[in-house]
Order: C-alpha cells, then sequence, then structure tokens
C-alpha cells in the first residue's frame, strides 16, 4: 500500500511550528514556578506530537488516501509571494513509503527546528525532532 | 516590472541552454557548465541583494526598497528566526527622555568602551544617526516601552554615562519590555512585506562573485528546497550574516551563527578585521550555552571548583564571586586549565545555589531556576549548575567604513573600497565596538548601519542601472568547490571535526590567554583544519542535505576560527576583550591599529590598518586615549 500525502499537509505542519515555540517561550517566560513551566512546555510539545500523529493517521487512513493527493490550483489561483522558496504551485507530492521522500521531510523537518533564532528553542525543538523522527514520520 | 521569480528545475540532472541572453533583461536563464554539467544553474539580476535576513539585512532590505531599488534578499532561514530575535536588553540612543543627553556622551562612552580601538568616525556616525533610527523604529511600529507621559522609555545600562563620564548614570537604553531584538526583528519583517523586495528563503549563500578587477557583482547560492544552484547578479551586495559564535565550544548564540559572511569574505581575498576581541559572559549552561545570568552570583550563588574550594576569595579577595565578567572567566578557565574543571573531562566549574533557601531561589531566581531545570537537568534546590564562560558577541568581521562599504588593503592605501560590496550588523566590522561592545549598542548597530548600506547605495547607484555582465566562469570554482565537498569520502564526520574546533577555541582562545596557550592553540587549529581535508559527507542528494550544509558552516567557521586565534597569538598587549596574562597592559605605541587577518592558500596572512582617530566633523573633538578604568 502506498502511503502519499501532499506537501500542503506537511508544510502546514512545519509551518505550526513558531506557533508551538512561541508557545514554548511564552510559557517560560509567563510561569514563575519552575515545575509548571517545565510542565508547560512539554504539554505543548506533546501538543505537536499529538498533531503530528493526528496528522498521519489520516494519511494513513484508507478512507482518505483517494483525497490525499494533491491537485495543483489553476493558474488564476495562484497567489503572488514575496517568498521565493514557497509558492503554491511547487506543491508536491510526498510518498513516506520511499525512502528518499521521507528523508527528505524528515531533514527538512529537522532543519527548521534547530533554527529557531533563540539558543534556548533550538535545542529544546531541534532535539525532540531529531530523536522522535522514527515515531514522527512512521 | 515583470519579477524574476526561479522556479527550479526538479531533477539535479537536468540542464537547458538559452543563447542570446539580453543583458538589460530580468528574465532568467539556464545553462550548462560544462565539467559540472550535474548543477543546474539559475541567474538572476537585482539592483542589490541582500544576504541575510536579521535585522541589519532586514533594514537595508527596507532602505533598499524605498529608494527604488529592485531588491533581492537571500537568506537559509526563514527571516524571523534570524539570531536578532533573541536579543533582550535594548537599543542606544541620547533621546534625552529620562534625563538630559547628548550623542556626544553616548559617543565618549562607545569609544571608552572600545578600549580606543574604536574607529571615532563611525562612533560618531552611529552615535548621531542613533536617535534618527530610533526614531524611524519608533514610526514602523516598534512597541516600545513608555513612560508615563508617552515617551520612549530608557533604562540604565552598564558604562553609560552623562557629561563625558563625570555625570552620573545615563539613561540611555529604549527597550520592548525584555524583548526588545524580537520586537525589532518583527517590526522590519512587517516593514519588508510593504516593500518591493523579492526573498529567497532557505537558500544557502555560498560564495561572493568577484570578477576579475576585484569587484563584487553578486552572490552564488544554493536552493536547499530543490538542489538547484543560483547566481545573483546585483551592482550591489550586502552581507549581513551575523556572527560566528558557534566556533567555540559554549556560545549563547543560536545554531545560526556560522559565520557564513565572513567566510565568504575571506574565501574571495578580503581579510577580516580584529577577530581576536570575542565577548564572553562567565557563566553559560555547560553544553547548551544557555545563560545564567549574573544575578544568580547577586542573590548568592558560590563559584566551586573540583576540590569544593571557593576559588574567586583567591582572584579577587574583596568581590569574591561579585567580580567583573572578565575577572570571574579567567578565574573559571584559569582553574579549568589547571585540573581543577568538574566533570568527566574537568572542563567546567559548578555554581552553587543550592546553599540558598528555596523561598528566595523561587521568588528572586524563577527564571534561572527554570533554565537550569530544563537545560542542566538539575534542580537547583539540590544541586550545582554546571557553568562555563560563554561566548556572547564578536566584535571583529568584515572591515567597514562608516558608510557600511567593505574595505581592504590595497598597496599604501589601508582604506581601499571594494566595489560593489557591503556588510552590516555582527557580521561587519565599522569598529563602533572595537575592542569591547558597550551594552545594548548590538542592535543600534544593526540598525545604523543597515540603514547607512541603504542609504549609500542610494548616493552612488541608480535603480536600473546597466551592470557590466558577468564574466564566463563566474561561479565555476564555487561549484567545483561544492561538488568536491558534497563528494567527501573522507574518515571523519562533520560532528566531530566541528566539536574539536570548539574545543580548541574554547581552551585556548577564551578568556585566558598566553603565549604558550595560543602558541599550542594555533597548532591545534591548523591540525584542525587538515583534518577538514578527511571529511566525510554521507548524503550525496541535493535536496535538504543538512549534512552538506552543516559541513559548508563548518568550513565557514574554521576560516573564522583560524583567523581569531592567530589574531589573538600576535597581539602582544592587553585590551579590552583581549586579555594576555603575559601583557598586562594596554600597550598604545605598538598596537593602536587594527589586526586584518587574510587567509591565503589556507593559511592565515596578518596585516594591520590603522585606527581612525580622526572624527567626520567639527560637532565633535575627537577623543584622546587613556587608560580604561571603571
Amino acid at each position: 500500500m502506498t502511503s502519499v500525502v501532499t506537501f500542503n499537509t506537511c508544510r502546514k505542519l512545519v509551518m505550526d511550528i513558531p506557533s508551538i515555540a512561541s508557545s514554548c517561550l511564552w510559557a517560560l517566560c509567563i510561569n514563575r514556578n519552575p515545575n509548571g513551566a517545565l510542565q508547560s512546555c512539554l504539554m505543548v510539545l506533546a501538543s505537536f506530537r499529538n498533531a503530528a500523529i493526528n496528522v498521519f493517521k489520516v494519511i494513513n487512513s484508507k478512507k482518505s488516501h483517494q483525497h490525499c493527493f494533491h491537485k495543483p490550483p489553476s493558474h488564476s489561483q495562484v497567489r503572488f509571494t514575496p517568498f521565493s522558496s514557497h509558492t503554491q504551485n511547487q506543491a508536491l507530492e510526498i510518498d513516506l513509503s520511499n525512502e528518499e521522500s521521507k528523508r527528505h521531510l524528515f531533514n527538512q523537518l529537522l532543519y527548521r527546528s534547530k533554527q529557531r533564532g533563540f539558543l534556548e528553542l533550538d535545542l529544546v525543538l531541534g532535539k525532540w525532532v531529531e530523536t522522535g523522527q522514527h515515531s514522527l514520520l512512521g | 516590472m515583470w519579477r524574476c521569480i526561479a522556479r527550479g528545475l526538479r531533477g539535479p540532472a537536468s540542464t537547458r541552454s538559452t543563447s542570446n541572453h539580453s543583458l538589460g533583461s530580468h528574465f532568467y536563464r539556464f545553462f550548462s557548465s560544462g565539467a559540472n554539467s550535474s548543477y543546474t544553474v539559475v541567474d538572476h539580476t537585482y539592483d542589490a541583494v541582500v544576504v541575510g535576513a536579521g535585522g541589519a539585512g532586514l533594514r537595508a532590505a527596507i532602505g533598499l526598497s524605498e529608494h527604488g531599488f529592485n531588491t533581492a534578499c537571500i537568506t537559509k532561514l526563514f527571516p524571523t528566526r534570524s539570531h536578532t530575535v533573541a536579543a533582550q536588553g535594548g537599543i542606544n540612543a541620547a533621546l534625552g527622555n529620562m534625563t538630559e543627553d547628548d550623542w556626544r556622551w553616548h559617543m565618549y562612552d562607545t569609544v571608552k568602551g572600545s578600549d580606543w580601538l574604536g574607529d571615532q568616525d563611525a562612533i560618531q556616525y552611529m552615535c548621531r544617526e542613533a536617535p534618527k533610527a530610533v526614531i524611524e523604529l519608533e514610526n514602523y511600529g516598534l512597541p516600545f516601552s513608555r513612560t508615563e507621559d508617552g515617551k520612549i522609555y530608557q533604562r540604565a545600562f552598564g558604562g553609560q554615562s552623562l557629561n563625558y563620564g563625570k555625570g552620573g548614570q545615563a539613561y540611555r537604553c529604549a527597550c520592548a519590555a525584555d524583548r526588545t531584538g524580537h520586537a525589532l526583528l518583527h517590526t522590519l519583517y512587517g516593514q519588508a512585506m510593504r516593500h518591493n523586495t523579492q526573498f529567497f528563503v532557505e537558500y544557502f549563500a555560498l560564495d561572493l562573485l568577484i570578477n576579475s578587477d576585484g569587484t563584487c557583482q553578486g552572490v552564488i547560492a544554493l536552493n536547499m528546497e530543490d538542489g538547484t544552484l543560483h547566481r545573483f547578479q546585483a551592482a550591489s551586495t550586502i552581507l549581513a550574516t551575523g556572527g560566528y559564535g558557534r566556533a567555540y565550544f559554549s556560545a549563547t548564540s543560536a545554531h545560526t551563527c556560522t559565520g557564513d559572511g565572513n567566510a565568504m569574505v575571506a574565501r574571495a581575498g578580503i581579510p577580516l578585521e580584529d577577530l581576536e576581541f570575542v565577548q564572553f559572559h562567565p557563566t553559560g549552561i555547560y553544553g547548551a550555552g544557555c545563560l545564567i545570568t549574573e544575578g544568580s552570583r547577586g542573590e548568592g550563588g558560590i563559584l566551586r571548583n573540583s576540590e569544593g574550594e571557593r576559588f574567586m576569595e583567591r582572584y579577587a579577595p574583596t568581590a569574591k564571586d561579585l567580580a567583573s565578567r572578565d575577572v570571574v572567566s579567567r578565574a573559571m578557565t584559569m582553574e579549568i586549565r589547571e585540573g581543577r574543571g568538574v566533570g568527566p573531562l574537568k572542563d567546567h566549574i559548578y555554581l552553587h545555589l543550592n546553599h540558598l533557601p528555596p523561598d528566595v531561589l523561587k521568588e528572586r531566581l524563577p527564571g534561572i531556576s527554570e533554565t537550569a531545570a530544563i537545560f542542566a537537568g538539575v534542580d537547583v534546590t539540590k544541586e550545582p549548575i554546571p557553568v562555563l564562560p560563554t561566548v556572547h558577541y564578536n566584535m571583529g568581521g568584515i572591515p567597514t567604513n562608516h558608510y557600511g562599504e567593505v574595505v581592504t588593503i590595497k598597496g599604501d592605501n589601508p582604506d581601499a573600497v571594494v566595489s560593489g560590496l557591503m556588510a552590516a550588523g555582527e557580521t561587519a566590522c565599522a569598529s563602533v565596538h572595537g575592542a569591547n561592545r558597550l551594552g545594548a549598542n548590538s542592535l543600534l548597530d544593526i540598525v545604523v548601519f543597515g540603514r547607512a548600506c541603504a542609504n549609500r547605495v542610494a548616493e552612488i547607484r541608480r535603480p536600473g542601472e546597466k551592470q557590466k555582465p558577468l564574466e564566463k566562469d563566474a561561479g565555476q570554482r564555487t561549484i567545483a568547490w561544492l561538488d568536491k565537498l558534497r563528494n567527501s569520502n573522507g574518515s571523519l564526520p562533520t560532528s566531530q571535526i566541528r566539536l574539536n574546533m570548539q574545543r580548541v577555541m574554547q581552551n585556548n582562545a577564551a578568556v585566558f590567554r598566553t603565549q604558550e596557550t595560543l602558541e599550542e592553540g594555533c597548532q591545534l587549529i591548523d591540525k584542525t583544519w587538515e583534518s577538514f581535508h578527511d571529511v566525510q559527507v554521507k548524503d550525496r542528494s541535493l535536496i535538504w542535505n543538512s549534512d552538506l550544509i552543516e559541513t559548508i558552516e563548518l568550513e565557514n567557521l574554521l576560516i573564522n576560527a583560524c583567523i581569531t586565534m592567530y589574531s589573538a597569538e600576535a597581539r602582544k598587549e592587553s585590551r579590552g576583550a583581549h586579555a594576555r596574562e603575559d601583557f598586562k597592559v594596554r600597550d598604545d605605541g605598538n598596537w593602536m591599529k587594527h589586526t586584518v587577518g587574510f587567509w591565503e592558500n589556507e593559511k592565515v596572512r596578518l596585516d594591520y590598518r590603522p585606527v581612525h582617530l580622526n572624527v567626520l566633523d567639527d560637532e565633535v573633538e575627537s577623543f584622546p586615549p587613556k587608560a580604561r578604568v571603571y
């Protein structure tokens, strides 16, 4: 059975990282209780993991499979963006049964997770993704 | 106007050639590159290209677009993930909102803080422009903290004084709570969205495109997402790639701070300036680098060595653990070098807070308790925190004048401008920080010189100007180098070489410097550089090849590290952040000069250029050197 996921689905997952990172940082900033802050941080990361698991549950569902294929939007729907590497019409299909494709996705997730601007977030998110690669991508 | 939008081909082996390419066209073209035919190369033409999208890069890009230049911004990560986001303290400007103030007093403090190694013309420019730059940021929407009557709130910072050091504490640091860098970066990002700047996100800048007469015509970059190479031709190239803190084992910098711009310049035959001046904070968490603030020692924290001794009593009998940063850092390093460090490698020190009442820790040091728990895995009520002197800022970088133009030594001229190339931010060395950076001047440097670069381009260029075509072989050496690196089949993984480099820099070129340690350091860093020839890159892909990217970053760090080590060994004096145990005094007679380090044939060659003691005009007089005491 071939498992296919659209790039947009994975990209959304990757793009959620900033908000999760911000939530993590926020928990660190506002929570005066050390254990509470740590728990809040872990809860945020747990939410991220749950979101990732849910995405891949949908991907692997037989019922959903046929709806996961990406259909490129028509030209008139393409919206201009100043970011050349994130144009919508460059959406890709990623086949998780293909090791090369899976590795590319993981590398992308890992790169972005380790490049958060704050050293603290580089460490927390980067190491989490690095150690969780197997469970994250199945 | 049609914009040049790159659409890389999916297959790395695909090639296509186009003939009769119009020099004035902004359309892209593909071409096959002979021996490197497996690489797809896309050409772009802009009026200006900015490398780096942190505070300095964004500010430059905004300014360029405001002046009507067709501008590209190349960045290896999303702009709001630049390390500028982490800056907390604030941005200095003599606004006079809290007390009377004057930019000349700010200039005096900056010159003094630089230990007179700063170029006074550039410092004058920065301090005089500071209020304007801050007001512009306010107009862009930066949410500064406010006084009760609505003015920008400013707080005190160390080393800031009124009336040339005679008038007491200055309140000069404009801030947005304790997240000024975050606010600044997001404000500039928002402004960049309003302007005509084309962003190339997750493109890794590899090298400058320097033509045969020494003019910079742009950069060549790798699109990490699809593996295509891109030549960006531009009349003006502005580097804003940040510091190189990751060359050291312990650094507060984000992992993106790998000195890429510095290395690009060095590979192009242009020197790097004053790399020996590196600022340290005494207490970063061992292995992670996260900062443990001095507040912990202020509340009674004690540093102890492996023998349980409170060793600061020996080094600073009166102040003990509350001695200044440099004294504490050197003492810690001396303990480690003499074998009294803690841990399996005896390479760090314990900071004890566990003798303090838990209520005090909870009430006064909650952030530190959290940080220690998360990043060191210790409960501060029961265990000590492992700490190490940690790199905080790099004063040195790409030499520039006060316009932001890159300069080099050419014949008898120590300030020869490299046509087409500029730099701003931590990667640059306008030498406003000199030998030691004044607190809260780093964000100011970023904004003022990012802005200065744009203004200078507007003075000397016109939008849409015809550009001299790229030479036929532009970028070929870089492609060959990339190919060789990608196919490296040695025995040493990148991570091992990187750790070796970081250990050498931490052990031999951190805060404790003597002829013995630095000579050894030069030998060791040379060996580490040699070992890079045996690097192993396992991943051969061009798509999201983080192994390759980290290897390129490692080469960039190694170049910075080598020049830093040799520059420090050569400077036989103590000045600012460069403190030597064997040359304890500042020596203005012999060493009032900037070190410049060339990277030639994989070796460091040092030369020197004079410090600018002159000022720009008669609005202020130059400050003659005097001993730096506090």
